[in-house]
């Protein structure tokens, strides 16, 4: 397959992977082309590792993990506004969006784990192999983001109420 | 309550925000034909692919003394000198405006250097002219191909072809009684007609110069494949920093590339199958599923490394870190030639 049937046939499965893995789709957009940038040069040694899926990834994980990127997140997450308490009525789509919120906010490694665990259902065995981390450290961080999620939720009791 | 549903839900509707693909296809696109028409040029010209131009930050001031088109980075990289001393010979006298200096390649055969080039490229490269001063025969099968049309150089009989396949590229040979063949290239964005004029007015510019060029590295050691090939060696740069390619094409297809310089896009993009590699007293890393090899210099300057092609057997890493441990680098090339004209 060469490089441009490969973009042509797999590019906006990529996108959506790097938009839940960026939680903004700016952010994934960019990282995305610059990805394919740095790959297209040396497509033919990756087509032969017969997982350019699996290849792209890591890349797209180790540009969002970059330390340019990292700055970027953190003042993204200071701009970042947290829902008001909504006085609708209790349905999914308020609580899912309340859950995108948090997400959204969260540092790098913990919106990474739990994307790769919840949209990826990847275990965390593969999960600290991608990010080059033990499993233990994939689950301390799937825990604080959890602990968020919990949080907000404790936060909307209009939701629970209602 | 939050339960895994909940979760999954939030991603998937993430996930539905993803943008389209146009834009990027775009890009690609826009980037695939500007790269076409530069290695073209640089293969024309002898010199190796250089790392294209990236948005990143390091040293280096932009001489804004030059007109805003023709911005072109102030490069501090080395002393310059090596062991070959090349003759620029010739250089053209006339050149489009905006265009400055952006390219030198040298084709090494044993301790001689029978071809020099020098590309000369607009602000953005998108555009450029190229000289080439001498032929090799290694050379050969990038010599364009098409009807010939015969154009005068200053008294002496040129002979013109424009290649039309992906972006037309226009190239006029001529040789002045005792001296090399000059090959004049050029690609710009205008048509066949434009290019003609163009690459005629700067042909017939062209006038000796004094100046010289040096070899600064120079292979250690080489398998049989690679050892009895000529080389080529280029030097250019991409956004503010510079880069020194070295490649060698050998006999069975294999090629071998090792780039040096303050490129950030040399580093290593991504840790995947990498493995830590230490040679001389240099730490690096390196990818045995793409034959790359990987370091930082002391000085900071980034050296990749490739075996391209051929066979792929378990050798080939201990074959490239061989190659590195015994390569001379050699002074770092004097970059203060980039932007001029």
């Amino acid at each position: 397959m060469t490089f441009e049937e490969y973009v042509a046939a797999r590019l906006p499965a990529l996108l959506r992977q790097a938009t839940v893995l960026a939680g903004d789709p700016h952010v994934a957009e960019d990282v995305v082309q610059d990805v394919l940038i740095k790959a297209q040069p040396k497509w033919a040694r990756i087509c032969e590792l017969d997982a350019p899926d699996a290849y792209l990834r890591k890349m797209i994980v180790n540009e969002l993990l970059s330390a340019r990127r990292r700055v970027a997140a953190a003042l993204r997450r200071e701009r970042a506004q947290w829902p008001a308490p909504a006085r609708n009525d209790v349905d999914v789509i308020v609580l899912r969006e309340a859950i995108l919120q948090v997400i959204r906010t969260l540092p790098v490694r913990q919106r990474l784990v739990i994307a790769l665990r919840f949209y990826e259902d990847m275990s965390d065995a593969d999960i600290a192999a991608l990010l080059d981390c033990t499993e233990g450290t994939v689950r301390s961080q799937a825990s604080r983001a959890l602990a968020k999620l919990r949080e907000m939720a404790a936060t909307q009791p209009v939701l629970e109420d209602k | 309550m939050i339960d895994a549903d909940a979760i999954r839900s939030a991603f998937a509707a993430l996930a539905d925000e993803a943008p389209p693909p146009e834009r990027i296809h775009a890009s690609l696109a826009v980037r695939a034909r500007r790269h076409r028409q530069r290695r073209l040029v640089l293969r024309l010209a002898g010199a190796g692919t250089v790392a294209a131009a990236t948005g990143v930050a390091a040293a280096g001031v932009w001489r804004f003394t030059r007109p805003p088109e023709s911005r072109f980075p102030v490069l501090h990289a080395g002393p310059g000198g090596g062991w070959l001393e090349v003759p620029l010979r010739f250089r053209p006298t006339w050149l489009p405006r905006g265009y400055g200096e952006g390219q030198r390649g040298v084709v090494v055969e044993g301790t001689q250097a029978p071809v020099v080039s020098r590309g000369w490229q607009t602000g953005d490269m998108s555009q450029g002219i190229s000289l080439m001063v001498g032929w090799h025969s290694s050379l050969d099968p990038d010599r364009p191909n098409g009807p010939l049309t015969t154009i005068d150089v200053n008294g002496v009989p040129g002979e013109l072809v424009q290649v039309g396949d992906q972006a037309l590229g226009t190239f006029l040979t001529w040789q002045p009684p005792g001296q090399p063949q000059l090959l004049i290239s050029v690609h710009t964005d205008d048509g066949a007609d434009a290019q003609q004029h163009l690459a005629v007015r700067v042909a017939r510019s062209v006038r000796p110069d004094p100046g010289v060029t040096s070899v600064g590295p120079r292979f250690g050691w080489l398998p049989l494949d690679l050892a009895a090939a000529p080389w080529r060696l280029a030097h250019g740069f991409a956004g503010t920093d510079w880069v020194q390619d070295v490649r060698v094409s050998g006999t069975g297809g294999r090629q071998l590339i090792i780039s040096m310089g303050t490129s950030a896009e040399m580093r290593l993009a991504n840790t995947f199958t990498s493995e830590p590699v230490r040679i001389r007293d240099w730490s690096g890393w390196q990818v045995p599923a793409m034959r790359q090899l990987f370091l930082t210099l002391p000085d900071g300057v980034e050296v990749s490394a490739q075996l391209v092609d051929g066979p792929g057997d378990e050798q080939v890493m201990p074959t490239l870190i061989r190659i590195i441990e015994e390569f001379e680098f050699g002074p770092w090339p004097d970059m203060s030639w980039i932007g001029g004209r």
